[in-house]
């Protein structure tokens, strides 16, 4: 009996950090132990994650889906496969999946790369000469608001086959959430904190670079979340209309879908939201490391 | 408008090279500033004259739209006098400003989020570094020795909060470490906007208490502006009464009370006859038939 509680007491002991760590506000009953716990003590007690008032919920709703995906892939052959074909594909062959991933992601990068340090750069330009803002700002809008598929085959055209036309596909769909937000957090530094370093005579570069570059620092990761899921966007786009191209899932699921290969298609698909999401959380788990100051994470977290 | 000239008979001394423009610190003369044109304008300063001595500790006082803020903005560069003429040391705002001669303690306390207390109030020495070569020029300037900041920190209280970040620090810790940003630069001129106004009264008291010690060892000219009347009678030399519509100065009282002034000696009858004596000069100017919309 006796060891039985110390075990109980341990095993809580163990659990309560875990229950502190995970608690991002899905599940707020479970990190409460109620005094009807304690007092019958069962003999195992699980970690957060694996209890099912936080794994249920979720893989009810897959499940479901899973289901409904099976009875769609049985009646409607021809738009669906089944779960198990797209499995069986990814299975088959990882390696394919794994080098078309690898191209499609360096394409997504580099023109995010490419897209980073132009709008940068001239959200600094904008910022600091309102000739330029005047000068620029109408003809960025006017590109962010044109359909991106509909540049694609254009610059397909006229760059060939090659990484370019990919890399300026993407570079433009990054390059807008960038420039506006950047240049509104270089402009956004509070009035009073301005005035002080102006009675000193603080010069432009002196500014920029000590308080205006800091400042918008939110701005470019709230920029940042946006455009890295984008940037895959724009890769698979530019590799869809650059067919003769040989590598990328763009290109695996264009040539998969005119052979009517429905589980390379779906397995291309599901290895891109998974690039997607795991972009997206490298930059949020950047963010919270670079921006510990910043008081959206002290804050809305509760 | 008859020139309004503060005493300077009782300030504490400061280097003078002999030239006739060190006597006075700062001098303002016919400021003119009206903001808007036509039905809507408004005259935020109408002809304003003033003399502060070097040392001296001046307080402006008058409600809302009497053009005090104005006045101070005017001697921190960051606004221009539609008319007339503002002088620090005998130069223009400007060039004291390209000399690091201003000390600003803004209202709210304007601290950089991402930098600790420490790091707020190094930064602004390491910008516009070739101000130490202009203020050597500038007249009458006293040469400055590089001031140790931390203990500076130390002496506002803030030894322990130097490596936290202002939002971690409570709104007095915050306004300390503003009022230490300026007066770390060991400014020729401190100007101070309603410095106090957004803390709680214990706060604020403390704070008064701190900021006289403080300017106790440092001597330095200061222009603080205010709607408190305790606060501009505890702390200052000379109180300048300011008035509305148009924005003007309609009295200057001297505060010959000792100091250093404790807590104590707000209940004395003393220090009340003088908080009476601004009361009454601020509801005079009030019920004056030169505003319009009197009630």
């Amino acid at each position: 009996m006796m060891t039985a509680l110390d075990t109980f007491r341990r095993a809580t002991a163990t659990t309560t950090p875990a229950t502190a760590l995970a608690s991002d506000g899905t599940a707020p009953t479970a990190a409460i132990a109620s005094p009807a716990d304690a007092a019958t003590p069962r003999p195992r007690r699980l970690p957060t994650v694996l209890r099912p008032s936080r794994w249920l919920p979720l893989t009810v709703t897959l499940v479901a889906l899973g289901l409904l995906w099976q009875l769609g892939a049985e009646t409607m052959p021809y738009l669906l496969p089944p779960l198990a074909d797209i499995g069986e594909t990814l299975a088959g062959n990882p390696g394919f999946y794994l080098a078309n991933a690898w191209v499609t992601l360096q394409e997504s990068l580099l023109g995010l790369a490419i897209a980073f340090v132009a709008s940068s750069i001239l959200a600094i330009a904008i910022s600091e000469v309102p000739m330029v803002k005047r000068a620029v700002m109408p003809i960025a809008v006017v590109l962010n608001v044109t359909p991106l598929v509909a540049i694609a085959p254009a610059l397909v055209v006229a760059f060939g086959f090659g990484p370019e036309p990919k890399l300026i596909v993407t570079a433009i769909i990054c390059f807008f959430p960038i420039l506006i937000n950047v240049s509104v957090g270089l402009r956004s530094v509070p009035a009073a904190v301005l005035q002080f370093y102006r009675t000193i005579k603080a010069s432009r570069l002196e500014l920029l670079w000590n308080i205006r570059i800091p400042n918008a620092l939110p701005y470019l990761f709230a920029a940042l979340k946006i455009v890295f899921p984008l940037s895959i966007v724009g890769a698979v786009v530019a590799e869809m209309f650059a067919p003769g191209a040989s590598e990328g899932l763009g290109t695996t699921i264009s040539l998969a879908s005119s052979n009517n290969k429905l589980p390379v298609i779906y397995a291309s698909i599901f290895i891109l939201a998974l690039m997607g999401s795991a972009l997206l959380g490298l930059v949020t788990a950047v963010e919270r490391r670079v921006l510990h100051w910043h008081d959206t994470h002290s804050g809305e977290q509760k | 408008m008859g020139s309004k000239t503060t005493s300077s008979t009782t300030g504490p001394a400061t280097p003078a090279t002999g030239d006739e423009t060190t006597t006075t610190a700062i001098r303002i003369a016919g400021a003119s500033k009206v903001y808007g044109s036509g039905q809507n304008a408004l005259v935020a300063l109408d002809g304003v004259d003033l003399t502060i001595a070097p040392g001296r500790f001046v307080s402006v006082i008058g409600p809302s739209g009497c053009g005090k803020s104005t006045l101070l903005r005017m001697i921190a560069n960051l606004e221009r006098p539609d008319a007339g003429e503002v002088e620090i040391f005998g130069a223009s705002p400007d060039a004291a400003c390209e000399a690091k001669l201003i000390g600003f303690v803004p209202q709210s306390p304007a601290l950089l989020p991402w930098l600790n207390v420490l790091q707020n109030v190094t930064l602004p020495h390491r910008v516009n570094r070739a101000a130490e070569r202009k203020r050597s020029r500038a007249a009458s300037a006293s040469p400055r020795s590089v001031p140790d900041l931390e203990q500076l920190l130390d002496d506002v209280g803030l030894k322990d909060a130097m490596h936290k970040l202002p939002a971690e620090l409570s709104g007095g810790m915050q306004q300390r470490t503003a009022i230490v940003r300026a007066l770390g630069l060991q400014p020729e001129v401190l100007l101070m906007d309603e410095p106090f106004s957004a803390l709680d009264e214990f706060t604020r008291e403390a704070l008064q208490e701190q900021l006289l010690d403080l300017w106790d060892e440092i001597a330095t000219t200061v222009v603080f502006v205010t709607h408190s009347v305790t606060e501009a009678v505890r702390l200052s030399d000379t109180v300048v009464v300011m008035a509305p519509r148009p924005g003007r100065i309609v009295d200057v009282v001297d505060i010959d009370l000792p100091r250093p002034r404790s807590a104590e000696l707000l209940k004395t009858p003393e220090f009340h006859h003088f908080e009476d004596l601004i009361r009454d000069r601020l509801q005079a100017a009030w019920r004056s038939p030169e505003l319009p919309n009197a009630a």
